[in-house]
């Protein structure tokens, strides 16, 4: 008996998350889907053009990073309400399994589900709105020159953090984790913020943490920014934070007590 | 099977709803749990399946830490809630992907408890009556045939006709293998179904004897109420007073739970001192 991962244990509950959500989840494609035609065929039908490269990407970038918080923190509702936690945890599967289960779903496969659905709407409101004089060609997700692709780092990010807030909260999680990161984000802004300011001491513009100062003397603007091989290792912190968010959601659901 | 071992719980750090708490609880019996609300009886009993975590002592399921929840120790355990969670399916699709982990689970146990409780077996789950869903959860639970089977006042919600239904089916599907424990605050519900009495009471246990053992030592009479023979406790009631007496002669009589469970509860300062006493020291 393997206690820890089997991968028999695994498909079983795999296939009973499937079996007990699948409608909602089909569900929330379609409306997912619907949002992306409403919202791009209607900023395309006010330009009477369709949408260039930089501003499909943006929406991909928003519709990712919306749908996905918001599908992350509902992953763990099963461990959420009293009677649902028991039923979800007396069940004869190891944490780690039960834990894959939801990370599997709310990364890997809405991932795999989003890009699709992403581009098939995309599509069709660049075949309604294309025009001669106002012709795109749908963003290249892997273009080497823009990199919309690194959107996706963020998303982990934001995952791991929803990831938290899923199995932390046991209701609203959503509004509760967006609570949190938007506290936490603005008093890091204000605490880095004034550090900076004693370091320099002088009038800062607007900073935000991990990235360069920017400052003004006189009639002249300054901006200092760590040397390029170090910058790098900044984005080394955001690995390690995600790593370190979706451990502390294994761990938070292990200790899970009704 | 299950070893509590000096375990204490509470909500709150320094205030405990479980102080100490010993308690071994063996195959081949079904135990009622009994106290009053609030007690501690589901508190208990999550910690027993390891749902929830001692602050001090442990609670074992055949030797292993209830709460690190192994999947080797919850295929030995069914822990069937108060407050029941049922899926939106039909409960040919919740057998199809639930039964699985369930290795002893029998698909035709299951139908004949479902047949018994008269539970229709193709409709969706959610859809059922509360009362319908609890004996369904009830059939599923007895057909997993797992080692341990703890019930949280399983009898709620069931109609006059379900309880006696329950009852029998309870008592059928005991084998020596397997552990019941059934908790509830309605004495009468387990009439004629437990073996073994076990009284929550002011966070600890207070009685913890077989039926056989209660018999073998107690009396339980209705008494004149003028009759002034000295009793281990006693209630006033429109046919007499109800009274535990001393069981002098050897003679059978039948527990009454109910108010076995008042005398357990009320503090009386000379029944459970005289349960206590090894019977080679209980006077005659």
């Amino acid at each position: 008996m393997h206690n820890l991962f089997s991968f028999q244990r695994f498909g079983r509950l795999f296939r009973k998350h499937t079996a007990e959500h699948l409608r909602e989840y089909l569900m929330g494609t379609a409306v997912l889907f619907g949002a992306m035609l409403v919202v791009m065929g209607g900023l395309s039908y006010l330009n009477s053009g369709s949408m260039n490269t930089g501003v499909q990407t943006m929406f991909f970038a928003l519709f990712l990073l919306g749908a996905g918080a918001f599908f992350t923190s509902t992953i763990f509702q099963q461990f959420g309400s009293k009677n649902r936690a028991i039923a979800a945890l007396c069940l004869p599967a190891s944490t780690l399994e039960k834990y894959l289960v939801g990370w599997i779903y709310s990364f890997v496969l809405f991932l795999l589900v989003y890009v699709p659905v992403f581009y098939l709407a995309n599509s069709i409101v660049l075949l309604l709105f294309n025009t001669p004089s106002s012709y795109h060609e749908a963003v290249d997700l892997f273009d080497p020159q823009d990199q919309p692709y690194t959107i996706l780092y963020a998303y982990a990010v934001l995952h791991a953090v929803m990831l938290v807030g899923a199995i932390f909260f046991e209701k609203a999680q959503f509004v509760k984790t967006g609570f949190v990161v938007f506290g936490v984000l603005g008093v890091l802004t204000l605490v880095n913020f004034q550090v900076l300011k004693t370091m320099f001491g002088a009038d800062l513009v607007t900073t935000l943490p991990f990235t360069g100062a920017n400052f003004r003397t006189m009639n002249s603007f300054y901006r200092v920014d760590l040397p390029e091989t170090q910058m790098q290792w900044i984005g080394l912190v955001f690995v390690v934070l995600t790593v370190l968010f979706w451990t502390v959601a294994y761990a938070r659901l292990r200790e899970k007590q009704v | 099977m299950v070893d509590i071992q000096n375990m204490s719980f509470g909500y709150r750090r320094h205030s405990p709803l479980l102080h100490k708490v010993q308690l071994s609880l063996s195959r081949g019996h079904i135990y009622g749990l009994l106290g009053k609300n609030g007690a501690g009886k589901s508190t208990l009993l999550k910690n027993i399946v390891g749902l929830a975590f001692p602050q001090a002592g442990q609670c074992l399921i055949d030797g292993v830490s209830a709460q690190r929840r192994l999947p080797s120790m919850l295929e030995e355990v069914y822990f069937l809630a108060e407050e029941l969670y049922v899926p939106a399916l039909t409960a040919a699709q919740f057998v199809a992907n639930t039964a699985g982990f369930y290795p002893r689970f029998r698909q035709e146990e299951l139908t004949r408890y479902l047949h018994e409780f008269e539970v229709p077996a193709h409709a969706v789950l959610s859809k059922l009556s509360f009362g319908q869903q609890k004996k369904f959860m009830i059939a599923f639970a007895l057909a997993t045939n797992t080692g341990l089977l703890v019930m949280d006042e399983p009898t709620n919600g069931l109609d006059i006709p379900s309880k006696a239904q329950f009852r029998r089916i309870m008592a059928s599907a005991l084998t020596e293998e397997r552990c019941m424990v059934i908790s509830t605050h309605q004495v009468r519900d387990l009439d004629s179904l437990i073996d073994t009495v076990v009284v929550l009471h002011d966070g600890q246990i207070a009685l913890n004897h077989s039926l056989d053992q209660l018999t073998d030592q107690l009396t339980f009479a209705t008494l004149p109420t003028t009759d002034t023979t000295p009793v281990l406790y006693a209630e006033d009631s429109v046919r007499g007073r109800q009274a535990i007496v001393p069981n002098a002669t050897g003679a059978y009589s039948r527990v009454d739970l109910e108010l076995l469970f008042n005398a357990a509860t009320s503090g009386s300062s000379t029944l459970l001192p005289y349960l206590k006493q090894p019977s080679y020291a209980q006077p005659v």
